[in-house]
């Protein structure tokens, strides 16, 4: 069954839209990662344009991180003083992120950005998981001693100015790490229509140093916010956020999830974090493929506005 | 606009003529009755292409065999053509061209072979044929050879589409007197007015010219996304928003209860 988004201007078979999102739900569910990074690549394959991809899942992500906010919330694990920091940077990521995006639309590269962009951070994210699990199969295998760094209580940001108390997390530390990393969790939410949630909370536990239990309430806290503002920013300068096609793919993700939460506890970490990397690995190399490979056609028309 | 009116000006222009040569050899005038099956069309968001029946009559007493032509044209709309090129290992967007007037849809209809009804010059001020459409760019292109790439690269992708199409056994015409045709819509076509012009030819001479208008409205919920999406575009976003967290929201209750 066919449907025309009113917005992509293409006709979508329903249940490939649902499969997908149910697809991608499921895997956030089983691996505990939010699903922007692989929904988008996901769309594009399918033929929807990047610049609606990007705008229309920055709009699903509103409705999953509420969900997690919301759930992280009744166990009093977000840390709203750090989170409202995090935000703040996140704003001013989302007003230079969009007007990067729209300098790159009206010169036309747009669409070869953001495929540039998932390459690097695919290919990034992918290789880290993977080796990392392996790593960790391997060492149990074999039972082997992971070595850990021994962690350190005072490390370079202690030493900068503006520190303010974040009592929740139980730390005295400048704000100016934080607005940095909500800055560049703000361009990529914007560019890429990711919650950047697999950047802020390693960032949040390597470099802020904060408690593991209210790390991903926070992050949440944070996305809910930044990418319901990069919903409009695209939506007001571009046009290009598909409510029918957002609906569709928050509905099958929700069920997704609840899949994968459940198949997710029948399988080891390790085993599961090799095989994100994998499937990460993978769809960035189709992304990679596809900007190298030779066009059927060189030429494009695009309609303007 | 002043494009526009030329063709205007070329239709009288051929009509009088046409007219003027006609009475000239027979006295009576050559008369095109035409109509179509649905003049008003709406677009629903399942709408998957649609065919419209053409037909009318020719009243002539000359033995001699007539031509029908029908052409279809949509509304122009800007369109930006762009060449990739091969950069740092990658296939990357190179230049491109803006067009003002290429039409959304053009088809066209003929009993036979276009070239064997009518010579180059009068299709050409016509707009007969998808070759014989002249599109106005912006900017100058670099060289002869681009400017037909460029070119050919619209009809190419138009009718990947089935928006551009040229169907020379899609006029069928009986005893010289009656004609019809099948006119195709395809899934991707926009809503606004369709222009039909019927010419009635006959020894390589447009006789008579027909007029008729087909209406396309888009309809339903899609309809409704769209416009406020392109008018009200910052309420669009915050309507997203809210309806995002709104579903969430409730996602979030209805699991606590499972």
């Amino acid at each position: 069954m066919y449907i025309y988004l009113p917005i992509a201007e293409v006709s979508v078979n329903i249940f490939i839209i649902f499969g997908m999102g149910g697809l991608v739900g499921f895997l956030s569910g089983m691996f505990g990662v939010g699903g922007g990074f692989l929904m988008t690549p996901f769309l594009i394959f399918y033929g929807i344009p990047p610049m609606v991809a990007v705008a229309t899942e920055a709009n699903q992500i509103v409705a999953s991180s509420i969900s997690g906010t919301i759930a992280h919330w009744r166990k009093s694990a977000v840390d709203m003083k750090m989170g409202s920091v995090l935000l703040f940077g996140g704003i001013i990521g989302s007003f230079i992120g969009i007007e990067l995006f729209v300098y790159l639309r009206e010169v036309g590269q747009i669409d070869t950005f953001i495929s540039i962009s998932y390459v690097i951070l695919l290919g990034s994210i992918g290789s880290l998981t993977l080796v990392e699990g392996l790593y960790s199969l391997i060492a149990k295998k074999y039972n082997l001693k992971i070595f850990k760094k021994k962690k350190v209580d005072r490390n370079w940001i202690y030493l900068l100015p503006f520190r303010v108390k974040f009592r929740k997390s139980g730390l005295y530390v400048s704000v100016i790490p934080p607005i940095l990393i909500g800055m560049v969790v703000g361009i990529l939410a914007t560019i890429m229509g990711v919650g950047g949630g697999f950047i802020m909370v390693p960032a949040m536990i390597y470099i802020l140093r904060m408690p593991t239990n209210v790390v991903i309430g926070t992050s949440l806290y944070q996305i809910v916010f930044v990418t319901s503002l990069v919903t409009i920013l695209h939506s007001y300068e571009n046009q290009t956020v598909d409510m029918v096609l957002a609906i569709m793919l928050m509905i099958g993700g929700v069920i997704g999830v609840q899949i994968g939460v459940y198949f997710g506890h029948k399988l080891r970490g390790e085993q599961l974090r090799s095989l994100l990397g994998l499937i990460v690995l993978l769809v960035c190399f189709k992304m990679a493929y596809d900007l190298a490979l030779r066009p059927e056609d060189i030429f494009s028309t695009v309609n303007i506005r | 606009m002043i494009k526009l009116d030329m063709f205007r000006y070329y239709y009288k222009l051929t009509l009088i003529l046409g007219l003027l040569f006609s009475m000239a050899t027979e006295v009576h005038s050559d008369e095109l009755i035409s109509d179509i099956s649905d003049k008003n069309i709406s677009i629903e968001s399942q709408f998957n292409g649609k065919e419209l029946l053409l037909y009318g009559s020719i009243e002539t007493q000359g033995k001699i065999q007539s031509d029908i032509v029908i052409t279809v044209i949509g509304a122009d709309h800007p369109l930006s053509v762009r060449k990739k090129d091969r950069k740092y290992a990658m296939w990357i967007n190179d230049y491109s061209y803006n067009y003002s007037n290429v039409p959304f849809y053009y088809s066209v209809y003929s009993n036979r072979p276009l070239e064997n009804i009518l010579d180059a010059k009068q299709m050409k001020e016509n707009r007969i044929g998808v070759n014989n459409l002249s599109f106005i760019n912006r900017s100058e292109l670099r060289s002869e050879d681009e400017k037909l790439d460029f070119f050919e690269a619209i009809l190419r992708h138009k009718k990947a589409d089935r928006l551009f199409s040229e169907d020379t056994n899609g006029v069928t015409i009986k005893n010289n007197k009656l004609y019809k045709s099948n006119i195709y819509l395809p899934p991707g076509i926009k809503e606004g007015r369709l222009k039909v012009n019927i010419f009635l030819i006959r020894d390589g001479n447009i006789i008579n010219i027909d007029y008729l208008n087909i209406y396309l409205n888009k309809r339903g919920a899609g309809k409704i996304v769209y416009d406020i999406a392109h008018k009200k575009p910052l309420i669009y976003g915050i309507i997203s928003v809210l309806f995002a967290l709104l579903l969430g929201w409730s996602m979030a209750v209805i699991v606590r209860y499972i």
